[in-house]
């Protein structure tokens, strides 16, 4: 059996979860909300299995190459949602979410899926931590931006299906605020490798010198947070111009720029 | 107080990250075009960089100064919006993970400034295994690499560089133990990792009246008949200048040569090259030198850095995550009670 099999059923399922909330959005029921996420949570336990079994076929955990980012990314952002939806019921939200974890999961599709042997200076612990960390964090970043596109539509149609502005706007600040101590963590564990590695423990390759900006403008939100003005609307157009930075800093560095850095 | 109050601002502390964060987008934007200035940022501390090639490209690299300026700014906003939490530690001491966290940044960017102020590196330093590489950041002090293997995968590929290593202080041992990928050598400071390997040609197996001799660089070789041969130098590349003098072209094989002082059995002494492309010397001519194959020596290539930060940085990188883990659970606790910082 194909160990991307599971995959695929996780994909197909998470596409019938995303046609389940439209029809909850036009004919609103709460049967239809709660099928949506049971489709989530099953593909969810799906990619879960996929994701164990190409650790254990590849024997690390497989984060090393643009699919296997991607595969984890959406596994990651899956988990983040199931987190939100499971401790706020956000509902009809999974819409926009898992609509971008089918376009994580489209770009992932056709690219190799192979599972290369492990370049030396990768094969450590710090390693497979600082990668998990990482996408983890950026699950929460892309979750924030969801929240912040989801505020600013809820700001215009005031749709009584989707969670009222203020629920928005305190998910998001959540949101940002897990995924800066994820990606705070991360860095921290990058710095231990490449000091170990490199003999330095912060390098100015293109790619280093993007994570530190996600990371300072992600901090930069943990405190416009308090700032009056920047609550609410301010907040979800930051959402998504942060996103801009770590769309860039994962992919637009990677595909148009060269880097030193290990993984780019 | 209002200067104070200034310093400890978090508006400020946003105005200042934002600039920050502009500016270092916009300069990284340069990096891609322009890597001789750029690339040479992780060959050397920030210091030596500003000094030896941030100064000459100023087009390229104003925006560096302004940048290291709002860092420095912000590290001082975070020290003292620390600072003043610690003064009313009894009412705040619930947000003790937030101001772990910038206490240990504060940390991190004053580990990070010590570094690049009284650090230095040498990237990826070729040692020939068995001779003394002295270090020229360091005066006085040699890396001495004793053995060196490398582990070679099936498939052809280096697996590992495994190096026995000295470090000196003149004649005194500081610091010795085995190099390997992703484990260095630490003490006080010092880092060595493993950078890469090669090999690199030393000398020439020769064919001497028949019999094989090796002859590289101090090689001697005393005949029966009284006759000596020595050898000076060898040169992997050389070739001989307009007038006479020797040019040395490049590390690899090339034109290979050799400086040999010969004595002949009559007592007469000629001193010269012999250039392995050419037939040997007239004089040299009784011995009946046919060069057969070059000889390698194994060098191993490593990285000694020294960062007087480094203890300080990791300080504060542990205060920051047992911060982060005691920030997650005041985030909860500040939910339950709806609270807001005053600005
Ligand atoms: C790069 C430097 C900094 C980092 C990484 C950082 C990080 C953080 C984090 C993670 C939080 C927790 C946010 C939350 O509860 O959601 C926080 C809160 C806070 N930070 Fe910073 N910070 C930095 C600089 C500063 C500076 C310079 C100031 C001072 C003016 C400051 C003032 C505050 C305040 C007042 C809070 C709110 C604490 C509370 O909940 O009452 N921070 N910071």
């Amino acid at each position: 059996m194909n160990n991307l099999l599971f995959f695929q059923l996780a994909a197909l399922s998470y596409l019938l979860a995303v046609l389940f909330y439209l029809w909850h959005f036009f004919r609103p029921s709460d049967l239809i909300r709660k099928y949506a996420l049971g489709l989530i949570s099953g593909g969810f336990l799906l990619q879960t299995i996929s994701l164990v079994w190409r650790w254990q076929l590849a024997g690390f955990l497989p984060v090393t190459n643009l699919f296997s980012t991607l595969f984890f990314f959406s596994w990651a952002l899956a988990s983040c949602y199931l987190y939100f939806d499971l401790r706020y019921r956000i509902g009809a939200s999974g819409l926009f979410v898992m609509l971008l974890n089918l376009l994580l999961i489209g770009f992932a599709i056709g690219r190799d899926s192979s599972l290369p042997s492990l370049i030396p200076s990768l094969d450590t612990i710090y390693f497979s931590t600082h990668i998990a960390l990482s996408f983890l964090g950026y699950a929460f970043f892309a979750m924030a931006f969801s929240l912040g596109g989801l505020y600013l539509i809820q700001a215009r149609i005031k749709s009584p299906l989707l969670p009222d502005l203020l629920l928005l706007r305190k998910l998001n600040e959540e949101a940002v605020f897990l995924g800066f101590i994820l990606f705070t963590l991360c860095m921290l564990i990058g710095g231990i490798w490449a000091y170990e590695a490199w003999g330095y423990w912060f390098s100015w390759n293109i790619k280093g010198v993007w994570s530190f900006l996600v990371w300072l403008f992600y901090a930069g939100m943990c405190h416009a947070k308090f700032v009056r003005r920047w609550q609410g609307t301010g907040y979800a157009l930051l959402s998504i111009l942060g996103f801009g930075v770590v769309l860039f800093t994962y992919l637009g560095i990677g595909l148009l720029l060269e880097s030193n850095h290990p993984l780019s | 107080m209002r200067f104070w109050k200034f310093c400890c601002s978090l508006k400020l502390a946003i105005v200042l990250a934002t600039l920050a964060t502009f500016l270092l987008m916009g300069g990284s934007l340069l990096f891609p075009g322009n890597s001789q200035l750029f690339d040479q940022l992780d060959q050397m501390v920030l210091s030596d960089w500003l000094v030896s090639f941030a100064n000459r490209k100023l087009v390229l690299s104003w925006w560096f100064y302004p940048f290291l300026l709002l860092m420095i700014l912000l590290l001082i906003n975070t020290a003292c919006c620390f600072i003043d939490w610690a003064f009313h530690l009894r009412s705040r001491w619930r947000k003790g993970g937030e101001y772990l966290i910038h206490l240990g940044i504060v940390l991190l960017l004053s580990g990070y400034i010590l570094g690049a102020l009284g650090g230095w590196r040498h990237i990826a330093l070729p040692c020939t295994v068995g001779t003394l590489t002295p270090l020229l950041n360091w005066p006085g002090h040699y890396l001495a690499v004793d053995k060196f293997k490398p582990v070679i995968a099936p498939s052809g590929q280096p697996t590992d560089m495994i190096s026995e290593v000295r470090l000196l202080a003149g004649e005194k041992l500081l610091l010795a133990g085995k190099v390997q990928i992703n484990q260095p050598l630490l003490k006080n400071g010092l880092v060595i990792t493993p950078a890469s390997f090669g090999r690199k040609p030393e000398g020439f197996i020769f064919r001497l009246k028949g019999q094989p001799v090796t002859l590289k660089a101090g090689s001697l070789i005393q005949r029966q008949d009284g006759s000596r041969l020595k050898v000076l130098r060898f040169l992997p590349d050389a070739r001989l200048g307009q007038n006479g003098q020797i040019l040395y072209r490049s590390q690899r094989l090339g034109s290979p040569a050799l400086e040999l002082s010969f004595t002949t059995s009559t007592g007469r002494h000629w001193q010269g090259w012999y250039f392995l492309t050419q037939p040997p010397p007239p004089i040299l001519r009784e011995l009946q030198l046919r060069p057969l194959q070059p000889v390698f020596i194994n060098y191993s290539s490593l990285t000694i850095n020294y960062d007087p930060g480094a203890r300080l940085a990791a300080a504060g990188g542990i205060l920051t995550a047992i911060g982060c883990l005691l920030a997650l659970v005041s985030f909860y606790h500040k939910r339950r009670k709806q609270d807001r910082p005053v600005i």
